[in-house]
């Protein structure tokens, strides 16, 4: 059957008990995918490693000492190749998002240790009702996570040290070209969650979402070469390529679905509606 | 009560209080252990063992089933067993959208812990930046929650009518909301719980509804079940579900839901994400 449900069995359920608990402080913090954790293993001075968790030696009591060994062990993988991507940026790695860090690391790294990462979207739109066009974004081919794919108009990670909004307010600028004056007009309308393995990467997401109205006559342009084009899709052809096609990054696919029906384009008179709803918010996986 | 204590409360319940209610082999609710001591008096219809209440395998047709049903709830009404007889049938079903397996008045449906339905309206004025929600104070003589704050337009949803044309109906009945203009309202998600309530679990989904309204709109109350209304600020409204027990048990999980989807709530507060996800329920 045609359904936006597509977008969710894109990747298979994630059956947890095949990763191992990344475990920091006591605090359960992420799912270490399996042939990552056997590397780590080899660096018994900052981890240690049995069949149901990594755990970060005790001994490193601190931020600073927590982030400094990790940096070390990651450092040598990273000439092993073993860290695809490397970013030269750093993740807070914590269980939640307004809880001290208990360590920061290298974003690449994210997605082996299966931590929870952050980021903020924005929809941008133009019209009401089925009139509305939503601008889309098509990903630069040089882009290390889903090259030429189908993306927002403003999206991005969330680093440490900048506020949700100042950081979409920053990529508001850098990737769409979008003066602060109409950036500003964002709206919080929530979150979303994610959890999915995709190409050997644990991704344990929380998105923070914003909603703008933009006017007709604003064309966005891209000034960091992370988006190769910009297209304005009608919200009918949006919804069918959805159920379509799998052209849009899994976690982008997630926030339109949010937005479509908080929206009201899908509602209780369409099929698989409960289902989709029940997809978006599930519960962050800490034990 | 926090924001984030309100979502919770609508969200706790304890099945050791309660045993499977089975019909055709299918969990279709909870029900509360002496209640189906009470349901098992009539064992040409129930089958009450220690795992679970059951309907009589004979009973395998959607009409005989309403109708065995029916005439348990009926005595069980003459008993004084079910309090608050409502002559109004809602479909029992495994999920939404699937064929029910009979239909149950709508007093008994707490009884047997069945799923239920209903629809909200957040019905809004914009002043600049502001928003105002219209709210309404429920009726003294009403079954449940008599007294209580409410939604602007919230019903359940009975059989034989869809959520949109019950929100219809409801907003001529309840608010005296002309056609033309509740014809505007858009569904913007559902929200489910599982709590107990009264001694019974309830397990709802309450499809949700937005409805932006001029300035110059009044509502005026029809059927007798909503006694005043009144445009409140949202941090009004956000005052008086954090401080007192004023508002209907489920109103906050929708009223939350709008705020956080209007804005109003927002990522710098500590709890945010707590909220976002208390909403979506335990899973």
């Amino acid at each position: 059957m045609i359904s936006l449900m597509r977008q969710f069995r894109r990747y298979p359920a994630v059956d947890l008990n095949e990763y191992r608990r990344f475990m920091v402080a006591k605090q359960h913090v992420g799912w270490v995918m399996p042939d990552f954790a056997v590397a780590l293993a080899r660096f018994p001075h900052v981890f240690h490693v049995d069949d149901k968790a990594v755990t970060l030696q005790p001994r490193l009591r601190s931020f600073n000492t927590r982030s400094e060994a990790v940096a070390e062990v990651l450092a040598t993988l990273r000439g092993e190749g073993l860290v695809p991507g490397w970013r030269n940026e750093f993740y807070p790695v914590a269980q939640g998002f307004y809880t001290a860090p208990l360590l920061q690391m290298e974003r690449a790294a994210t997605v082996l240790f299966g931590t929870l990462s952050y980021g903020v979207n924005l929809n941008g739109f133009v019209g009401r009702g089925w009139a509305m066009k939503v601008w889309i974004a098509k990903r630069a081919e040089t882009k290390p996570v889903d090259p030429g794919m189908m993306d927002l108009i403003v999206g991005g990670g969330q680093p440490m040290g900048i506020s949700p909004w100042n950081n979409l307010m920053k990529e508001c600028q850098e990737e769409a070209g979008m003066p602060r004056e109409i950036a500003e007009r964002s709206k919080p309308v929530g979150i979303i969650t994610l959890l999915a393995v995709i190409k050997a990467h644990m991704r344990v997401g929380l998105q923070f979402n914003y909603d703008l109205e933009l006017p007709d006559t604003f064309v966005p342009h891209n000034t960091d070469g992370e988006v190769e084009a910009f297209l304005l899709v009608p919200v009918s052809d949006l919804i069918d390529r959805l159920k379509s096609a799998d052209d849009f990054s899994y976690d982008v696919a997630v926030v339109l679905i949010d937005f479509l029906i908080r929206h009201g384009f899908v509602g209780p008179s369409d099929d698989d509606f409960l289902d989709l709803i029940s997809e978006l918010r599930r519960p962050i996986p800490w034990v | 009560m926090s924001l984030l204590e309100r979502i919770e409360a609508c969200h706790r319940y304890d099945l050791r209080r309660f045993k499977s209610f089975l019909v055709a082999g299918e969990r279709l609710g909870y029900v509360r252990h002496d209640l189906a001591v009470e349901f098992g008096r009539f064992p040409s219809v129930f089958v009450n063992t220690a795992e679970a209440l059951q309907i009589k395998e004979h009973l395998a047709q959607f009409d005989s089933r309403t109708a065995a049903i029916n005439t348990v709830a009926q005595e069980m009404a003459a008993r004084g067993i079910v309090r608050g007889w409502r002559n109004e049938f809602f479909p029992v079903a495994p999920k939404y959208g699937a064929a029910p397996l009979f239909d149950l008045e709508r007093a008994l449906v707490p009884f047997l812990g069945v799923k239920a339905y209903g629809v909200h309206l957040n019905g809004y004025v914009r002043d600049g930046d502001k928003i105002l929600l219209w709210v309404g104070k429920r009726s003294a003589d009403r079954p449940i929650e008599p007294g209580k704050l409410d939604h602007l337009v919230a019903g359940g949803l009975p059989s034989h009518i869809s959520a949109f044309d019950n929100l219809m109906k409801e907003a001529a009945e309840e608010a005296s909301i002309p056609k033309e203009l509740a014809r505007r309202a858009n569904p913007a998600g559902a929200l489910a719980y599982r709590m107990e309530l009264n001694g019974h679990l309830r397990d709802d989904t309450l499809f949700v509804y937005d409805l932006e309204l001029p300035a110059d709109f009044v509502p005026h109350n029809h059927d007798g079940e909503i006694a005043s209304f009144e445009l409140m600020p949202l941090e009004e409204v956000e005052r008086i579900l954090r401080d007192t027990e004023d508002f209907k048990f489920n109103v906050g999980l929708v009223v939350i839901d709008f705020m956080v989807r209007m804005g109003h709530l927002t990522p710098e507060r500590a709890d945010y994400c707590d909220i976002a996800l208390a909403l979506a329920g335990p899973h």
